[in-house]
């Protein structure tokens, strides 16, 4: 099926348009939502509320765009509202800590590991700095380091999807390696690791 | 090359971005420094973990779940319970609030303004005495 059949039958209700649609892009749209919220589950929750978004909204796709890049935003406008949440959660966690004397988890990339050997530290706790130094880039340039890193996208698919010019891109994933360099020697400093 | 440089640049270097000239000074540079060498190193298994974690397999049931969640109607219109008793909630409060709040707006001036001093004191001092509902009858 091709991508004009497969998008009219989607506008159709058609069953089998559904259902070659997800198989064909579930990968693609689960590991764009894990590359920005780091938990599977989470990111399967978000990706079938995309295919959702796209099934009901599949007449006003007006076929100027590819499909992907058009599931790449869902996807990216998906995880980024459920990661802002998360934050706020965690804020008003925070506070709620604050007042009921209650131990306050928010980690952040400094001595944590300090008092573990070298050789202690997981693979799950290096994951955590990497997702943590990312975490910190500004929301532009870390979506389009992600992509690129994550997604294996090149710099002219990042600025369709994006909306952006290519200097923009490529500006953007500079700035964001110097930020994730940044953050990364802050902990090495820090002996994070 | 400074140090500081070097810190500058180092991603660059790991990602093989830099001129060749460039490559070569911070190549030799980390064949001579130990603390640039570990910050280097430490870099770069960081980038490799996320190639580890890059590709996921998608649960077998995906689709599945995703035909029982279609098969819910009206679910974009949908507020959960908790959501709608919230709401309700909430405008019922702000309702009865304003309400009273008019209320107690347009109560005479003279019942609570006018009163010295000694008087209020004495007003405070019957508050206690006196049970709320009397004192709201009272002001009717
Ligand atoms: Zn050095």
């Amino acid at each position: 099926m091709n991508e004009p059949s497969l998008i009219k039958g989607i506008q159709q209700n058609d069953q089998h348009a559904y259902r070659t649609l997800v198989e064909n892009y579930q990968k693609m749209v689960v590991n764009t939502c894990k590359s920005i919220v780091y938990n599977h589950a989470d990111a399967e929750d978000i990706a079938q509320d995309v295919f959702l978004e796209v099934f009901r909204n599949a007449n006003q796709f007006r076929g100027e765009a590819q499909l992907s890049t058009w599931l790449y935003r869902i996807a990216i406008n998906r995880s980024l509202n459920f990661v802002r949440n998360n934050r706020r959660k965690r804020f008003w966690q925070s506070i709620e800590d604050t007042f009921t004397g209650g131990r306050n988890n928010n980690r952040e990339i400094s001595e944590n590991h300090n008092d573990q050997p070298d050789s202690g530290i997981t693979d799950k706790q290096r994951k955590e700095i990497l997702h943590q130094a990312i975490g910190m880039i500004p929301e532009k340039q870390r979506i389009a380091f992600t992509l690129n890193k994550y997604e294996d996208l090149s710099y002219q698919q990042i600025a369709e999807i994006m909306n952006l010019s290519l200097s923009s891109v490529e500006s953007l994933i500079h700035r964001a390696k110097k930020n994730l360099q940044d953050q990364l020697y802050e902990c090495y400093k820090k002996k994070c690791i | 090359m400074s140090c500081k440089k070097i810190h500058n640049n180092l991603i660059f270097y790991l990602e093989g971005e830099l001129s060749s000239e460039e490559m070569q000074a911070v190549r030799s540079h980390l064949d001579d420094c130990d603390d640039c060498r570990r910050f280097a190193e430490m870099m770069k298994q960081q980038l490799q973990l996320i190639e580890s974690e890059k590709q996921t397999e998608v649960s077998p049931y995906f689709f599945t779940k995703l035909s029982v969640r279609l098969d819910e109607k009206y679910e974009q219109f949908r507020l959960p319970a908790q959501g709608w008793l919230q709401l309700t909630t909430f405008s019922l409060l702000l309702i009865v609030g304003i309400v009273v709040g008019i209320y107690l707006g347009n109560l005479p001036y003279n019942t609570v303004q006018t009163q010295s001093v000694d008087n209020n004191m004495l007003l405070m001092n019957d508050f206690e005495t006196e049970p709320i509902e009397t004192f709201l009858l009272e002001l009717q």
